[in-house]
């Protein structure tokens, strides 16, 4: 008889305890998997974010303005690239449910610094010669059905134009690609030119400053040098990378990402429990009949062995049917959860860390049980029966 | 004996023996704790936040804001559109004839100060620093001064709220803390019934209008409506106004938008993931409950030929369920009561970029509600292997 068919056979000796456990071990993978995902876009841009880059905002806080020749006063600095400036619109279409993420950017090299938006050469040499112009995010095009060319009226609750209006017109110039599932789709960028000639008041002020660096390395010294240079003046700067910054304004996501990995591990963990306690309950089961098979001149490595594969098709059976599960949900709910939690998906790495992690659980499972088989004594456990 | 009598010796029996099939059944239980103790942080953190979103203030106030402003963050307003919107007769006005109405500045703060140690700290989180005047105090019935005195006006004194210092005890009355460039005086703490105004620091209107170059203009109005069923009407009549562009609701609904926002992220993932642990639990206690018949089926049996009915067996292996499911809901909400009821948590509401502190205060409601659940877990887990119980066949079993 070949080991598989043995393994085979025992696992399914009793079925309800191997169904129940095998359901126990997809209910924790298919966990596993659906919260890698969630993880995944709650913390996709802090992750995705460009360790070359710096942002450079008021002291006091982000809705300070900051005067625009600060950027020339960064750019000559040494090991620094490139420096664009951004100011907060804070736009809406219509009506305050369709807020929208506006910002008036540095036309001249904006995209230059954030290359991560994707937009084909001759529509952002339209967008820069267009006044008017926005570039907006390939999701809002579609969810508005907006082409190039179109007229946009948008508006602001917080800055009025010469007219004494909030509303602002524009021209759809450009669009942009982000790549697949980053969930930054929805975003609308203008001429900072237009916005400064515009409003009605705080000319020559901008939000935020971003700063290519050189080289990695010289992260902390340009922070340090931007910082200094302003600490000074009427307005004070405070500079991190842009990874502190994300994540310093996504905060609560970040503190949900951490909790969801606390959940996994207490999830694993009795996970764990449980398939160990079953194995060690079939050993215990079958205590005679290994005694018996040892007799008849199987080796405990085999038997082990067998313990071994037994765990493992446990685990296997439920991991993969939990993760596929999983990734039926995930691409099911994409869509409907696109809006509050978007860049939701899974990184084909995990299916490795699922395979790594049922061999691994299968091992730990097998260490008691094994340790039973070694120390079963063939004449006691026999003879004790009689 | 009846069958609840007969139900009742045998449960006694199955407790005496339990001790025997703890270990056993421990896995189930930690399970079930996991379960309890998510769901309990679940309903903790959505009920902390809400609370302190809703205890806001009196029914009759009315925000005004910028049209398309979702916080007070986000909107401009000038002292002209305050004007128009105070002349209304539909406000409450004194003796003197002058509208309750209160214009406030909101603004973000990056604060720092000098720790008991003499170590400089700078917080990477903002807080919120709002601008009052002297009527906004009548829009907070509940406000008070717990230690200190009111800010002078004229000079950089602010007061901050009971929240902020119960997080950071350093900030006591007379301390300075710097925000941006300039230093600020603590000159006293105050108490509004643990509502989210607690999160904030408190100055005068004016002082924040020029430390932050704002001119004269305002973010939003509070005005006291003599009948708040006018709200329709004149939200109307301000909307046909050419002069406004400007966007009514009730403080009420303000806060609870927020609070359905910030609470989203928690009730989307927690209560999900809650209900899939919940069944991987009751899978647990299924297979726990089966194995604990199988280990006594002859004990069962014998019980069944001496006479005992086949439902009060059926009970005692409920009950047995149900108490594996009592321990595994403690072992969940009692560490978690221990070591967090009572905190002080803090968020980040992003609507308007600032701190928002909340109490996480473990209600005996939620403790039930958390408990309720694992008790369901244990009595769904321990049916079917009751019923299993209920139709073992003597013979088989004794002759096993």
């Amino acid at each position: 008889m070949n080991i598989l068919t043995l393994v085979w056979r025992n696992s399914f000796r009793k079925k309800m305890r191997f169904w129940l456990t095998c359901i126990s071990v997809m209910v924790a993978f298919f966990l596993f998997t659906t919260l890698s995902g969630v993880n995944h876009a709650l913390t996709s841009n802090v992750s995705n974010s460009n360790q070359y880059r710096l942002i450079t905002s008021h002291k006091v806080s982000m809705t300070q303005s900051l005067p625009i020749n600060y950027q020339q006063k960064i750019a000559a600095l040494s090991n620094v690239k490139r420096v664009t400036y951004a100011s907060w619109f804070g736009g809406y279409f219509k009506n305050e449910k369709n807020q929208l993420a506006v910002t008036a950017v540095d036309h001249t090299n904006y995209f230059d610094v954030f290359d991560e938006y994707e937009i084909p050469k001759d529509q952002l040499i339209n967008w820069q010669k267009t006044r008017t112009g926005i570039v907006i995010g390939q999701g809002l095009a579609q969810k508005y059905g907006w082409k190039i060319g179109d007229k946009v009226p948008l508006s602001s609750s917080i800055w009025m134009n010469k007219n004494g209006s909030f509303n602002w017109s524009f021209t759809v110039s450009a669009i942009y690609q982000t790549e697949t599932n980053s969930g930054d789709s929805k975003k609308v960028f203008f001429q900072h030119a237009y916005f400064d000639k515009g409003r009605a008041y705080a000319q020559n002020s901008m939000s935020w400053l971003s700063t290519e660096i050189k080289k990695q390395k010289h992260v902390d010294d340009v922070i340090h040098d931007i910082d200094s240079l302003f600490e000074h003046a009427n307005n004070p700067t405070r500079t991190t990378t842009e990874q502190v910054f994300i994540k310093e304004q996504a905060q609560q996501f970040v503190d949900m990402a951490m909790v969801i990995n606390l959940v996994v591990i207490a999830v694993f963990f009795t996970l764990l429990l449980i398939v160990c306690n079953t194995m060690i309950q079939t050993i215990r089961e079958r205590k005679n009949e290994s005694a018996m098979m040892k007799a008849l001149g199987f080796s405990s490595t085999r038997l082990i062995q067998g313990i071994y594969f037994e765990s493992l098709l446990l685990l296997g059976l439920g991991a993969t049917a939990g993760s596929v599960l999983a990734s039926l949900l995930i691409t099911f709910v994409r869509q409907s959860v696109n809006d509050f939690l978007p860049g939701i998906t899974i990184e084909p790495s995990h299916y490795l860390t699922v395979f790594a992690l049922v061999n691994i659980s299968a091992a730990f499972c097998s260490v008691f049980p094994a340790f039973a088989i070694k120390h079963i004594v063939i004449s006691e456990t026999l003879g004790g029966k009689a | 004996m009846s069958n609840l009598q007969q139900a009742r010796s045998l449960t006694v029996i199955n407790f005496k023996s339990f001790p025997q099939r703890f270990v056993a059944s421990f896995v189930s239980m930690l399970s079930i704790g996991c379960v309890a103790a998510v769901i309990l942080s679940v309903l903790t953190m959505t009920e902390g936040m809400m609370k302190t979103l809703q205890r806001t203030g009196l029914d009759n106030t009315v925000l005004v804001m910028r049209a398309g402003a979702i916080s007070e963050l986000q909107s401009v307003m000038f002292p002209v559109e305050m004007n128009i919107l105070a002349n209304n007769q539909k406000v409450i006005k004194n003796n003197q004839g002058q509208a309750q109405v209160s214009a406030e500045m909101f603004v973000n703060a990056q604060m720092s100060y000098v720790t008991a140690k003499g170590k400089f700290e700078q917080e990477s989180k903002s807080l919120a620093l709002r601008g009052i005047s002297s009527a906004t105090s009548l829009f907070r019935p509940n406000f008070r001064l717990v230690r200190g005195e009111m800010f002078a006006t004229g000079v950089r004194q602010l007061i901050i709220g009971q929240a902020i210092a119960r997080r950071k005890p350093e900030l006591t009355v007379g301390k300075y803390i710097t925000l941006g460039g300039a230093q600020w005086q603590i000159s006293g703490i105050f108490s509004d019934s643990n509502s989210v105004f607690e999160s904030e620091l408190w100055a005068d209107i004016g002082m924040v209008q020029s430390d932050y170059r704002r001119g004269n203009t305002i973010q939003s109005v509070r005005l006291a409506l003599k009948d708040i069923n006018d709200l329709p009407a004149l939200e109307k009549e301000w909307q046909e106004d050419p002069r406004l562009n400007i966007r009514v609701l009730t403080e009420k609904q303000f806060f609870a938008d927020q609070a359905s926002s910030l609470t989203r992220l928690i009730r989307w993932l927690g209560f999900p993931i809650a209900i899939v642990m919940a069944l991987g639990a009751m899978v647990a206690a299924l297979n726990t409950m089966y194995a604990a018949i199988a280990s006594r089926s002859k004990e069962i049996a014998t019980h069944k030929a001496i006479g005992f009915s086949p439902l009060a067996i059926s009970i005692s292996i409920l009950c047995e369920a149900l108490l594996i499911a009592f321990i595994g809901g403690l072992f969940g909400i009692l560490p978690l009561y221990l070591a967090f009821d009572g905190w002080t948590a803090a968020t980040q509401n992003a609507s308007n970029l600032s701190q928002m502190m909340f109490n996480f205060d473990i209600s005996l409601l939620l403790i039930v509600k958390a408990m309720s659940l694992a008790l369901c877990i244990g009595l769904l887990g321990g049916l079917l292997p009751a019923i299993k119980a209920m139709n073992l066949p003597v013979t088989e079993a004794l002759r096993d």
